[in-house]
């Protein structure tokens, strides 16, 4: 192992085993950063090669518009994915997304990008089928690997030492999808409160569960319930904890909801009022069980929530607007997909403009 | 042909910290201080028992030993400055890892 890194090399045949040896990728094979890719990439932000966007925790190395385009161009991006990819990382780095607990936890969460408005057909961001693994798009692939490598190489974001994720899962090497423009509701940054034509949204949270609508009738109630059933799982950090929520909902499915007059807002508030699960199954089992005593309260939960009844409904999220509901995927079969959050302790959803810089020239996905 | 490469790591420009000097004999009175994770623990390692373990451990062998606790109010994060200011005139302090 070296950690030596060249200025230059006489010969690209010896990158592959290089990066390895420099522990600049996560196992999967990286592009070299040449020089003069990742000017293009800069050049694509419209920014300053050394304009700082932040330091990276754990390891607290400093990001600057030239390192991530470095990383991007390991990933394979192209300059009209920089915004996106500078954008997601800053809102990665406000203080109450705590993107250093979110690299070391023990929890399974990753940062999800979510990039919505115009940017998804400037960039031809894959948003149909199989949306979580990339979609077969150039530009979700390499918007999530980037994020990832510069987490990995700047961050330090190491398994082991210092990263102490249980399980992990596969969305650490790459975790981006766009929202399908086919939506019957405003793009998500809308509903969010930003008034611009594109953004991202970052929020950490699991892998997707799927939820099926096995035995539900057209009713919306029942098409919430089925939903609200996954999110208020009995091992969910959300169950227990609150915090964010990504609800994935395909454009069918939305399309039946807002038929019946559902807007984005009621889907959040019926979910809200129907992920709920009683306080004293929540509570642990065994000898040492808790009793509804203050000193065996969770101190995290507002005050709103009765602690002292066995009997009270906790929902999974302290408001509705903390489920982030996400029109994407297949437009076939209706169909869910839950995305448990980290719960209180961070990662948040934070979402910021992107300004496509240059006229993308990526084919359109499969 | 040469191929010209940018480092993509980043620099760190981390702050020296030298090592508190070790003292060869215990003061008198010594105080002590623990920053807990989670005191009420509900699930997961249980951090606050380890720590009155230690505790216990440290009053035979110290027994004027004087003990300060506190505990952060989310357990992944970092200790802030007025709750670390709590701990300056501690001789050490033992911390827990976040679960």
């Amino acid at each position: 192992m070296t950690d030596i890194f060249p200025a230059a090399v006489d010969d690209l045949a010896v990158w592959p085993e290089l990066s390895y040896a420099l522990g600049l990728s996560d196992g999967l094979p990286v592009h070299p950063p040449l020089r003069a890719t990742v000017d293009a990439l800069v050049a694509g932000t419209r920014r300053q090669p050394t304009d700082v966007v932040g330091l990276i925790p754990p390891r607290d190395a400093t990001a600057t518009i030239e390192v991530i385009a470095a990383n991007a161009a390991m990933a394979g991006a192209r300059p009209e994915y920089m915004p996106v990819i500078v954008a997601a990382l800053e809102a990665m780095l406000t203080p109450r997304f705590n993107l250093r607990g979110v690299q070391v936890t023990t929890h399974g969460s990753w940062p999800l990008v979510i990039v919505s408005g115009d940017a998804v057909s400037q960039l031809a961001m894959a948003h149909a089928e199989s949306v979580f693994s990339g979609g077969g798009s150039r530009a979700n692939a390499a918007i999530g690997r980037a994020i990832r490598l510069v987490l990995w190489n700047v961050g330090g974001s190491i398994p082991g030492e210092p990263v102490k994720e249980v399980f992990g899962q596969p969305g650490r090497y790459s975790f981006c999808i766009a929202e399908s423009p086919n939506s019957p509701w405003e793009p998500l940054h809308r509903a969010r409160g930003l008034d611009t034509p594109s953004a991202v949204t970052v929020v950490a949270v699991e892998a997707p569960h799927s939820v099926a609508m096995w035995g539900a009738n057209d009713e919306p109630h029942d098409r919430l319930e089925w939903c609200a059933d996954v999110m208020r799982s009995k091992g969910n950090n959300n169950t227990h904890t609150m915090g964010d929520v990504v609800v994935c909902v395909n454009p069918s499915e939305a399309r039946g909801l807002a038929a019946n007059g559902l807007s984005r807002a009621d889907v959040q508030r019926g979910l809200f009022e129907l992920a709920r699960r009683r306080i004293d199954d929540l509570r642990p089992t065994g000898p040492m069980r808790p009793n509804n005593d203050s000193q065996h309260h969770y101190t995290w939960w507002p005050d709103w929530v009765d602690q002292t009844r066995d009997d009270t409904m906790v929902p999974c999220v302290e408001r509705p607007d903390d489920i982030h509901v996400v029109v994407c995927g297949a437009d076939s079969i209706p169909w869910w997909a839950v995305c448990p959050g980290w719960g209180h302790l961070g990662g948040f959803a934070e979402t910021r403009a992107v300004e496509i810089a240059a006229t993308p020239t990526s084919p359109e996905p499969a | 042909m040469t191929y010209q490469l940018v480092d993509p790591r980043g620099a760190v420009h981390g702050i020296a910290v030298e090592r508190a000097p070790r003292p060869g004999k215990i003061p008198r009175h010594p105080r002590i201080g623990f920053l807990i994770n989670e005191i009420n623990r509900q699930a997961g390692p249980d951090f606050y028992a380890y720590s009155l373990v230690i505790e216990d451990e440290m009053r035979k062998r110290i027994p004027d030993l004087e003990v300060f606790r506190d505990c952060k109010p989310v357990l992944s994060r970092p200790a802030d400055d007025a709750m670390l200011s709590k701990f300056r005139d501690c001789r050490g302090v033992v911390s827990g890892l976040a679960k």
